[in-house]
């Protein structure tokens, strides 16, 4: 039988019985009553408070092709007004042979919560989330105001969130991914995915034996940033730090002013300009880096004498390619080392102070 | 003053995002050739859309047609259209064929290599990049000893200093017995250190294969069943419908037992009885794999009549079309002995798998192409249902299917629900296709990668070919030396008679994938 590669379904006003009662019942009744193989490896939350529809519905159905899983959107519309769940099923179904048990390739469920809903929806998800498999909650809006209820949440069975510190400055993301952290939740970032090219541009500096020598007796560091805010090469900084064993010093704004190494204090020095650059100095060596949107280009110097270069074309993805990359790859344990040595110098406020 | 110590790079550690190699040259000899254009020029393609390449990368291929620069930048063109598994990008291909360039010459001819090292170290210089070269065989293998040989008398075999490297991939077939595989590799270790060789067997690249791994060593569940005491046999099956196609003349003088058995069959058995290694690295992994091939026992003279077949297909049917036999192949001789399918049984004289069968067939033209290993567990020990409707029970099967409809499945009994006692065989399948969607690598792709980083883990180490061919080179010997007359199978059928009777002295049948 010819099976539809796709099954669609909607209704408005539901209670959660209705709609677990739909999930489970919409594509075997496209089928005939056939249950279908399911694929899905994981589920994948999204949660669109203030988004527009169309920024996350078409990543939605690109990651629902690409990636096996449960998609559930979560879109608290509006918090006022009577409890009311409006929802659609879109199922993704795949066939290899006209004679095999068609299976079930991937499943969006999209939720538009009002009233009570909007704000008390954790008990709604519990049931859709997929047990036995990773559950990612992608936060695609706003970080949420203190007091969100992590603690209900990590109980869901979400095992994961996935932020994007380029949207916002880091400082914003930083109490929301402390909380997910100390619920135990994998925390993961897809600006930290983005600069993958960055920290394979420096290990591969590292590679080489003046780049680490640099890198080991660094004496100062100065960094410009041309973009809204420095979170770039904050997260650079924290992965150096973390990489080698250093803790980083915050000034009252939370900006990166000092490393300690092995060697005593580094001053870190970080303001706009019309380049973004990261300037490595020790003695009478240097390790320069500009960053562009096309390029990575780093000379190392002696004297200003060229020792080594290293040119590498940026790599440009999009937000959907990083999210496959994350839910493909996994929890990234060195964003978490990163985090880590982030998080702790800004336990109190301001940080560290340095002297 | 700073000085430069060797020290670890703690950059380096848990990226997992990329291995991308540092700026290098890659030299193909014999560029104009059929692997070239099917595989290589693809799969530096593919490789470069997944930004695995580095900025500055350069390709020379080296073959007697006449072309020049442009003119081989359009037939790579041509091949990528074709071959490539991502669709075609003028402006990428821009990018990709730069700095591509063509040397026609004659692989003895030594003028050529000094023309070859001009170009490479002005293209070093141009681009202020490291002299890193990776030299590729693409060429008949006879040619193989004499082109390093060559490339050892210009200076282009040593690394120019401890930040770059020269490299070197040798294609299939390593030899065809182990003198000649042993000779080649005297050969090439007169010009290259054995950490610069990288001997390609193209099954090692391809993802399922690598599963096997992923699957004994990443999964708590199997390793302690994976020996004797849980595991019956293993039959290895590598099947297919086409005959030799074009390919008579290599073929004839190769025979399955090289072509297949040799590398790509002895590759898997030894990935399936491997002792876990201590990491994953290329020692360590390959240590472990060349174990294996130590401890297979040897064949006596009556093993070989007793345990192995080898069988030349006839004419008959696949998917209803009429397609002829071996000897009326175009180049094959009409007298040839060579063998289109060959099965054996091989036993592992180790700890963990003594008294372990492990069967082997492969074949041309046979009714379907399946690769796959099956490993059946031994029977439950105590028969609880014998007084049931299904008193005799079924064992388990695990299947780990490499091509085509690639995945896993594992075979056991499950009620068949009703008031009385029945049981019957179901499958638990994983298919890769159904669980990851996007489309795995093509096994050069992988190996090309890992050749340009260093990683020589999915590459043959020396050890490992020549203990491949002692055990390969005693079978043929003793065939040889019996001069029985070659079986024959039907095309479109399983094999020979003297197959299923192989496995049925034991008391077993082949599958039916």
């Amino acid at each position: 039988m010819a099976i539809p590669s796709t099954v669609s379904w909607s209704a408005s006003d539901l209670k959660g019985p209705r709609l677990l009662e739909a999930i489970n019942t919409v594509v075997p009744n496209a089928l005939g009553g056939i249950k279908p193989i399911v694929a899905t490896v994981l589920t994948l939350g999204l949660y669109v408070k203030g988004m527009a529809s169309q920024d996350w519905l078409l990543m939605a159905q690109q990651i629902g092709q690409h990636h096996p899983s449960r998609i559930v959107v979560i879109n608290p519309a509006d918090p006022t007004g009577e409890p009311r769940l409006d929802a659609s099923i879109s199922a993704t179904l795949t066939q290899r042979r006209p004679t095999d048990i068609p299976t079930l390739f991937s499943e969006c469920v999209e939720l538009n919560l009002k009233g009570g809903l909007a704000t008390h929806w954790i008990d709604l998800i519990q049931p859709l989330i997929r047990p036995g498999v990773p559950a990612y909650l992608w936060w695609m809006g706003l970080p949420p105001l203190t007091g969100f209820r992590w603690d209900l949440l990590s109980t869901t069975g979400f095992t994961h969130l996935v932020v994007d510190t380029e949207t916002r400055d880091w400082r914003a993301w930083l109490p929301l991914l402390r909380d997910a952290v100390a619920h135990h939740m994998r925390v993961d970032d897809l600006n930290w995915q983005r600069l993958a090219d960055l920290r394979q541009h420096w290990a591969q500096l590292g590679d080489h034996a003046v780049g680490i020598s640099v890198l080991m007796r660094v004496q100062t560091i100065d960094i410009t940033w041309n973009t809204e805010s420095p979170t770039h090469w904050v997260w650079w900084l924290a992965w150096i730090a973390s990489r080698f064993g250093w803790t980083l010093v915050l000034n009252d704004a939370q900006i990166p002013v000092a490393m300690n190494t092995e060697n005593g204090s580094v001053p870190v020095t970080m303001q706009k300009g019309a380049t973004a650059t990261a300037r490595l100095i020790a003695d009478d060596r240097e390790i320069r880096t500009v960053m562009t949107k096309e390029r990575l280009v780093t000379h190392i110097l002696q004297q200003n004498h060229p020792l080594y270069h290293l040119d590498d074309l940026r790599i440009t993805t999009t937000v959907q390619d990083d999210m496959l990359q994350i839910l493909n790859r996994g929890h990234d344990v060195l964003f978490q080392e990163a985090l880590s040595c982030l998080l702790s110098v800004t336990e109190s406020v301001g940080g560290e102070r340095h002297a | 003053m700073l000085t430069e110590t060797p020290m670890t790079n703690p950059l380096r550690e848990g990226l997992v995002d990329g291995r991308r190699p540092q700026p290098f040259t890659l030299v193909i000899f014999g560029a104009a050739g059929d692997l070239a254009h099917r595989k290589l020029f693809p799969a530096l393609y593919n490789l470069m859309l997944d930004h695995w390449l580095p900025t500055h990368f350069n390709i020379v291929g080296i073959a007697r047609q006449p072309y020049t620069d442009e003119e081989f930048r359009s037939e790579v063109e041509a091949s990528i259209k074709k071959f490539s598994r991502r669709p075609f990008d003028a402006a990428q291909f821009q990018l990709f064929s730069d700095e591509t360039h063509y040397i026609t010459a004659n692989f003895d001819d030594r003028n050529a290599y000094l023309q070859l090292k001009t170009v490479l170290e002005t293209m070093s210089d141009r681009q202020q990049i490291p002299p890193n070269y990776l030299f590729y065989m693409a060429t008949p293998p006879s040619f193989y000893p004499i082109i390093a040989g060559h490339l050892g008398e210009v200076g282009l075999n040593q690394d120019a200093d401890e930040n770059s490297w020269a490299r070197v991939i040798v294609e299939k077939p390593f030899g065809r017995d182990l003198s000649s595989a042993e000779d080649l590799n005297i050969r090439l270790h007169q010009v290259f250190e054995e950490r610069q060789i990288f001997r390609i067997d193209h099954y090692l690249g391809k993802e399922t294969v690598q599963n096997i791994l992923v699957f004994r060593f990443a999964n708590g569940i199997f390793e302690p069943l994976w020996n004797r005491q849980y595991i019956d046999h293993v039959q290895i099956t590598v099947a297919e419908s086409l005959g030799v196609e074009g390919r008579g003349t290599y073929y004839d003088n190769a025979g399955a037992i090289r072509d297949m058995v040799q590398n790509h069959m002895l590759q898997l058995v030894s990935l399936i009885a491997m002792e876990p290694p201590v990491a994953f690295d290329e020692d360590a992994v390959r240590d472990e794999k060349v174990k294996v091939l130590r401890a297979i026992r040897p064949f006596t003279t009556r093993d070989i009549t007793d345990y192995t077949v080898h069988a030349q297909y006839e004419a008959g049917f696949i998917d209803g079309t009429p397609v002829p036999g071996f000897l009326d192949e175009p180049d094959i001789a009409s007298d040839s002995r060579t063998d289109t399918y060959v099965a054996m049984r091989l036993l592992i004289d180790n700890w963990r798998w003594a008294g372990v069968p492990f069967y082997l067939r492969t074949g041309k033209r046979l009714v379907k192409r399946a690769t796959e290993i099956a490993i059946q567990f031994k029977t439950a020990p105590h028969r609880f249902f014998s007084q049931t409707a299904t008193p005799e029970l079924e064992p388990n099967v695990l299947t780990l299917k490499i091509q085509p409809d690639e995945g896993i499945a594992l075979r056991f009994g499950a009620k068949v629900p009703g008031p009385v006692v029945r049981i019957r065989t179901v499958n638990m399948d994983f298919l890769y296709g159904t669980s990851f969607a996007d489309a795995a690598p093509e096994a050069y792709e992988r190996l090309l990668l890992d050749a340009m980083v260093g990683d020589s883990t999915l590459f043959t180490r020396k050890d490992e070919v020549e203990a491949a061919w002692t055990l390969v080179t005693s079978i043929m010997q003793g065939w040889a030396r019996a001069k029985n007359p070659v079986a024959t199978y039907e095309s479109g059928s399983w094999g020979p008679r003297e197959a299923e009777e192989l496995i049925a002295r034991d008391g077993f049948r082949w599958r039916r994938p």
